[in-house]
Parts: structure tokens; sequence; C-alpha cells
């Protein structure tokens, strides 16, 4: 059993722990970083996920936080030394409603994101239909938009992180699982199946993962995951220039660089698996239908299963959010 | 109550496994992604008069025509799907296939594949030049289509299929310009004793060859195609001799003007579905890369779920018809495997499966590719050809790291277009192993086996059996 | 030893048997980016186009031109426009007269 110091440990190789694992580096402060991951690279939550980034929340810190990351992905490839680029779009999110109580959580939303200076307004059906040729008519009120919304790929995105985080140093190491982090004097100790880890701080960036390493050390933290399946389709010229959200479908629509049409459907599922469900395709395929019926000719190519952890935890809420 | 089988695959192995299982009274359904049933290597012609006829040899046509007739004879007895395509299947044994603009759910006790192979090929400069094609593939237009690929065809690869289609060729009148291959005569007539067990076949691979020797086309020993000339398509073909690893020995270029150069290099198996539904899988590249591991019997690690042909391993038609018979007999009786009179009522099939094993290893033998070749790829040569990925594009993600298929993909795209990865997983494993990888990666199998629209995934129609 | 005799004998018996579709053989027609091609019934596509000379089916978004490479249906190479709709397989469809057939170019 091997036994290794770091000042810092950063649990899981995502968006997350590489992005704190990057910033924590440029501080400069000299620190040892290490960061761990028990799969391969992209293998977690980042690289199954649908790709977009918005201002469109309707909670603060939501708003906020994504405010302040929309301004870093704009230049992230130029900040990251990646000259192939992270294949940024920024076409704008539509966030559809096709029911009067969605209509209503909208307009409430936009109010507060404008409060926050996001440049998000409200369009009815017909000027969504304008925008989006390809959208159903069926039941469809109307949506919001925020042109600065958009998207990159979380491929391209996390490489960029991981080249530049080993630039300045990081020590970034896949296929090792930390099993449990107890307390350690002043520090931590985490123990992995290859060896044991003493480190001064402890990043835990796994995800919905989280409260299974916090509840040994006596933290309860109710992040529960929030199941997603996934289509992608075949490259198509440009069908669907902005992201399309539908509340009701529960779907998400992301035409990405290559010309494919990422759809993300949100569905309540048993357990944590990243399997596509026997009954997916026949479930999600109508319902994608009828939100664009205009793409219904795309064949598909691929679908996967995903879990991303709700909310991040700051504070309170009392109010079911965006 | 009688045990349903349902069968993905309508070759050898699987028409045979349809008509054992009909046999002991199961309920039987077929999915074949072809119009009609016979698979590759019994492909049927659409011109009945010529038989597609005397291009292949009269063992072969023979043995065709027994079990196609025996296949369509039963087929009003049967569930028949041509033109249906398996696009996933799921560990349950429930299997989604599409016909035209509909898709459907089918359910059975049993779900036997027998999905065969499909051709590998070596990325080299100029490979995806119009007029380049997989000798197969060269050989199936012969068959079924009566067409000629081109006017000068270089035949080109590995193990006994290049022999067979330059035959072919000939046989039909077409020119080649030139037969090269990997894998010397001398090196196939160690196996002697291997061979002699197979020894209907070894005749049959020997008329063959006396056709090509007959026909005085010039034949290249030691060399591969390096490089491809011609702007719209192909024009010429430089074919250089290697060494034992592989690697071009300097100063052996030849220059063949051609309009096509038919390639294979082998096989891998069409074992998608497989993967999809969590069957445990090996990797042995001449038998066709990821194989299902499968006991005598066909079955797989998951209960329910049989391979049987050159899916769980290249061993031709003759073992894929006996191991067919195996396989649909096991699929039908499930329980009653186990009992001795099991054993003996399949004594024959698994005689004869025995007996051409040792044969059908001294084949996969002359299949075993040398990693120098992979190294004739140069940086502009593109390696998924879907999605436009260059072997430098390539290497610099392996520079990064990334070295198993899915970590690949996830930063090139490669395995990501049309096909699924099936032109070039097999090529970007063997290239990051030769850049570090540990062993040959597999990538995480998903569905759609085959592209389905959304209107046709949305017309899915669960019909449970 | 007697069997090297049958061998050599049948190889050259055989070739005289084979007959072989030309293009100028009877049939249909079908339209080739507007031009007619011959095609025998139940031949593909993919095959009359060959058998005519025609290789590139498909010219892709990096201006690739693309033709059949396994001629079976598994490699989606030979993508083309039949009758309007794109992404069609040239090796797995069946030609029928009067079909308008079309190079597919770029993204569809």
């Amino acid at each position: 059993m091997s036994s290794q110091i770091t000042d810092v440990l950063i649990v899981g190789a995502g968006a997350f722990g590489l992005s704190c694992a990057w910033h924590m580096a440029r501080r400069g402060t000299g620190a040892r970083l290490l960061v761990l991951d028990e799969g391969e690279f992209a293998s977690g939550a980042t690289g199954r996920n649908g790709a977009g980034f918005r201002m469109q929340w309707g909670l603060e810190l939501n708003i906020r936080l994504c405010q302040e990351s929309i301004r870093f992905f704009e230049t992230a490839a130029e900040t990251l030394d990646y000259p192939r680029g992270i294949e940024l779009k920024q076409d704008g999110y539509l966030v559809l409603a096709h029911s009067d109580k969605a209509f209503e959580r909208l307009q409430e939303a936009v109010r507060t994101q404008r409060g926050f200076g996001v440049p998000s307004e409200m369009l009815d059906a017909d000027e969504c239909c304008r925008m989006v040729p390809v959208l159903g008519r069926n039941r469809l009120l109307g949506g919001s938009f925020c042109a600065k919304d958009g998207s990159a790929s979380p491929f391209l995105w996390l490489d960029a992180l991981l080249r530049a985080a080993r630039r300045e140093g990081v020590d970034v190491r896949y296929g090792t699982r930390v099993e449990a982090v107890e307390k350690n004097g002043s520090g931590f100790r985490a123990h992995t199946r290859d060896g044991i880890i003493e480190a001064g701080k402890v990043l835990l960036c796994t995800d919905w993962a989280v409260p299974d390493l916090l509840a040994p050390l006596g933290i309860e933290m109710p992040v529960v995951p929030l199941p997603k399946e996934i289509l992608v389709t075949a490259p198509t010229r440009q069908a669907v220039k902005p992201i399309l959200i539908s509340l009701e479908h529960r779907i998400a629509v992301n035409q990405v660089g290559r010309g494919s049409v990422v759809f993300t459907v949100s569905r309540a599922r048993e357990g944590r698996s990243t399997e596509t469900t026997p009954d997916f395709l026949s479930f999600a395929a109508p319902k994608i239908v009828d939100l664009v019926p205009g793409l219904a000719h795309l064949p598909v190519l691929r679908s996967w299963g995903a879990s991303q952890a709700s909310l991040p935890i700051c504070s309170r809420y009392s109010a079911k959010p965006i | 109550m009688p045990r349903s089988v349902l069968i993905v695959g309508a070759g050898p192995a699987g028409m045979s496994a349809a008509i054992e299982a009909q046999a002991r009274s199961a309920r039987v359904i077929v999915v074949d992604e072809a119009a009609r049933p016979g698979g590759q290597i019994y492909r049927q012609t659409y011109r009945p008069s010529t038989g597609g006829g005397a291009i292949a040899d009269s063992g072969e046509l023979a043995r065709k025509e027994r079990l196609i007739g025996a296949f369509e004879r039963l087929c009003d007895k049967i569930d028949y799907r041509p033109s249906t395509a398996a696009f996933a299947l799921f560990g349950s044994g429930e299997l989604h296939v599409a016909n035209g603009a509909r898709t459907e759910v089918l359910h059975a006790d049993s779900v036997v594949l027998t999905s065969g192979v499909r051709e590998i090929a070596i990325p080299f400069p100029g490979w995806t030049t119009p007029g380049v094609m997989y000798a197969g593939g060269v050989q199936a237009l012969l068959k079924a289509q009566s067409v000629l690929a081109g006017r000068r065809i270089v035949v080109a690869g590995a193990g006994p299929l290049p022999i067979v289609v330059a035959a072919q060729l000939l046989r039909a009148g077409g020119e080649v310009a030139s037969l090269a291959t990997l894998n010397s005569l001398a090196a196939t007539a160690r196996e002697l004793h291997a061979l002699w067990k197979g020894r209907d076949i070894v005749l049959e691979g020997l008329r063959y060859l006396a056709t090509v020797i007959r026909a005085g086309v010039p034949r290249l020993s030691g060399f591969v195609p390096v490089r491809v000339q011609g702007r719209e398509q192909v024009e010429s073909v430089l074919l250089a001799r290697v060494d034992r690893d592989g690697s071009i020995i300097p100063n052996t270029e030849r220059e063949i003007a051609c309009d096509v150069v038919a390639v294979n290099y082998g096989f891998a198996s069409n074992s998608e579905l497989a993967l999809m539904a969590g069957v445990a899988m090996r990797h042995d590249q001449p038998s066709g890369g990821w194989v299902p591991v499968v006991d005598e019997f066909g079955r797989t690690s998951v209960p329910g779920i049989f391979v049987a042909g050159d899916a769980a391993g290249l061993r031709g038609a003759l073992v894929a018809e006996a191991e067919g018979r195996i396989a649909g007999a096991a699929a039908a009786e499930r329980e009653e495997i186990k009992s001795a009179q099991f054993r003996v009522g399949l004594s024959q099939d698994l005689a004869q499966r025995e007996r051409l094993v040792a044969f059908q290893s001294a084949v996969q033998s002359m299949l075993r590719v040398p990693t120098g070749l992979w190294r004739l790829a140069t940086d502009d040569t593109v390696v998924c050809r879907c999605e436009n990925v260059t072997a430098s594009a390539l290497r610099d993600a392996f520079a990064a790291g990334h070295l198993t298929p899915n970590t690949i993909k996830r930063v090139t795209r490669a395995g990501m277009g049309w096909c699924g990865g099936r032109t070039c997983l097999h090529a970007v494993a063997a290239l990051a192993e030769l850049h570090g990888a540990p062993d040959a990666g597999l990538m995480t199998p998903r569905p759609l086996a085959r592209p389905v629209t959304l209107a046709a995934l949305a017309s899915l129609d669960a019909s449970s059996r | 030893m007697v069997w090297w005799r049958d061998v050599l004998r049948r190889g050259s018996a055989n070739k005289a048997k084979a007959t072989l579709a030309t293009a100028s053989e009877g049939g249909f027609e079908f339209l080739f980016e507007g031009r007619p091609v011959c095609a025998q019934t139940g031949q593909s596509v993919g095959a009359a186009l060959l058998a005519s000379g025609i290789r590139t089916l498909r010219i892709d978004e990096a201006g690739n031109k693309k033709g059949l490479l396994c001629g079976i249906g598994y490699c989606f190479e030979c993508r083309c426009v039949i009758d309007g709709e794109p992404d069609r397989r040239a090796c797995m469809v069946e030609a029928r007269p009067g079909m308008s057939v079309r190079r597919q170019e770029g993204l569809s």
C-alpha cells in the first residue's frame, strides 16, 4: 500500500474538478494539487450532458454563477491556450411554455433575470415559430429567449481544462476511486485501492456521489441524482439555431457544432444507471416528434443515460426553480 | 407451450438454427437486414438464370442451394422478416427492429445472434478514393448483382478471400491486374495437417488458385497496397513488399494501373447487439476482434442469448451451418441441454465443427495483421471516414493520454458517425496500441446498432410474444 | 494424382459459363443527376451505377468524394439522394424505372 501527501486533493476530474484545479493552480500559491478520478477521461457526468450553458434560471444563485461562467466561456479557448477551440456557440436558449402555468413561470423568471442584467425577453408563439421553423405549434404559447446563452463541446472543454491544468503542474490521475475520506488531525486521509492520500484539504467534485463521501463525516447533503437519457442524431444542415428547452416535454434540443442534434430527456428512473433503458426510445421519440415535428425525419445514431446532481446547495430555497 | 426462438441474421448459421429450432417445435422468428436469405457467402443473385453461377465453385453452390431450399420450404411455418434491421438488444432478450418507417419490439424465450462478420481494411494513403472497395463487397456485386466493379482490378490483402475473389472475377471475364497477398503459399503449406482435415474446402481453394495461375495474373506474395493514386477515382495503386513485422522494404514498390482496388485484411464480428446486451466478450484479432464468449452450445454469459456462426469466431460457412444447428437446438430445448440424449442427438454436428475448426485456425493464422502495417497511414490519411479524423488527429489525442476507444472518440469524434465505428474502430484501437495503450480497447456499445429515424421510433409498437 | 487433374480441369471450364450484366443489356432506365442509366430488375442503384462506370455517389462536408466501400449496407459511405430522400444507401436500394438519383453534397 502506497502513501502520498498533497496539499489539496480533488475528487473527480469532470468540469467541476478540473476547473477548480486549474483556477487554484493559477493562483500561484505553489500548493500541491492532486486530482483523482475513478473512470477515464469524460466518462462521468460532464461527458454525458447536453452541452448547453444559460443564464435563464429562476434562482439568483444560478443566474449569477452562470453570468460569470458565460463570460469565461466566451474567451475560454484563448485563456486555456486551446487553439482548436471548444465549439463555442452563442445563438441563445429558447425556453418554451405549453401551458398558462409554464408561461407565467417563465415571465416571473425573466423578471428576476432582467433584475440581474440578463438580456432575456418573452416571445409569443408566432415569434418562437419564426425563430425555429421546425417547432410544433401544438399547445405552444410562447417562450423566453436570451441571445447570450449557448453551448460548447463538453469533450473539448474538458480536454482544454485537462491540458491546461497539467501544464500548470496539476497531477491528474484516472482509474483511481476514492473509497472513503476521513479526518486526520487538521487534515484528511483518503483511501483508494492503491493506497492512502494525506491531504490538507479535500474538494469533492464527484457530482451526485458527493453525499456518499460526506455521510461518514457526519455531513448530510441532500443532493439527488436527476436522471436523464439522451439521443443524438446524424449530422444535418442547420435546423435549430437556438437551444430549446420545453418545460412540458422535459426535453432540451441542441444542434451542436458537428450538425448532430442532441435531445436530452429528463425522466424518472430507478438507480444511477448510465445505460439506455429498453423503453426509452419509444418513450422519447413521440415527445420529440410532438415538440419539433420538423425534425422527425432525422435518423438517430446513438443513445446513452446520465444523471446529474440537483442544484448546488449553498442556502435554502422554498420555490420550485427552473 | 412451445418455446419461442428469435434469430438475427439469415446466413448459413441463422438458416440452420431456424430449421433445427422449428424441427424441435419452437416458434421461430427470423429477422434479416437483406431482402433475401443467404447471408454473405450464399448471397443470392437477382438473376436466377445465371445462378451467379459458375463464378462460385460447384461445391459451394450445391451447399447454398440445399440450405436455402430447406429454409425457404420452412417459410410458411416460421415468421421470417426480411429487410428488417435489428437496432437494439437488451439483456432481457428484448429486440428492437426496424422495417422501413416502422419499428417493433420483439420478445422471445431465446435469442440466437447469427449476424456474421464484416470486412476490415488497414488505412493507407488514398484508401478513401472512390474505387477502393472491400474484396468481399466486390464479390457481392459480382455474385448478387452480376456487376464487375471495374475494368482493371487489383486484388489485395490477407487470407484466402483475395484469392477467391480474384478467381471469381476472372471466371466472370474480368481483368485482374494483380493479386497481392500478405501471406505466402509456403506459410499456408506449413499448416498441411490442419488443412487436410478440411479437405473439401482445400480442394475448392486450390481450384480457385488454379484459375488465377492459369490466367497468368501477376501474383505478388508479401506485398500490400501502400498508396492509391487518382483524384476523382482510383487510377493506379502502389504495392510494396513488407517484412515479417509489416514494415515496408525499401525499393520494392510497383505501380499498377487500375480502376478498382479490392482489399480485405480479415474480418470483425458483428457483435454489437451481443455487446449491447451485456454479453461477455474476448479479443482475438484473426477470429474477428471482439467476439462473444460462448460455450459448446452457443450459450453466452447472458441467459437466453446465444451466438453461433462467424459472429462467435471466424470459422467459415461449414462450421456456421453445423453450429447454427447446435445453437438452434439449444435455444429450442433450453433446460433439456443438460440431458445426455441432447448431446447424442447433435453428435454429427459437434464432430463436424471439431473437424473443421482445426482447418479454420490455419486460415485465421493467415489473418494475423503484423503491427507494422498500422504505420502505413501517414498524418493526412483519414482513419475515421465518417467523421474525417486523420491519423495525425488521432496521434495528437494519444499524446494527450487518450488511449482507449471511448476517450479517443470523445476528443476526436472517431466512431461517432453513421457507421458507428464499424469501419474504423479496429484501426483506432490498433494505432492506440502502437502508442502505448495496454491492450485492444473496446468502445462502450450503445443503441442504436443501425440508424433509425425519430418518426420510425415514434411508431414503436410493443408486441409481446 | 487424380485430384490435381480434376482441380485444374474444373478451374478452366468454369470460365465459359459465366454471364454478366453489361450497361447496354436490357431492363430499364433510371436517372442519375438527370442523365439516364441502365439497370436490370432486382439490381441495386449502386451496382447499376458502377456498371455504368459511375463511382462517386456523394461529396461529404469536407469535399471528399465517396462511393461504394462495403457494398452490402454496413459502412454507410454510399449515401445518396433517391427520389428526393437523402441518406439512402445506394447498395441497398433496388433500382426502379424512372427513379431519380442524385449525388448527395454536404450535410443533408
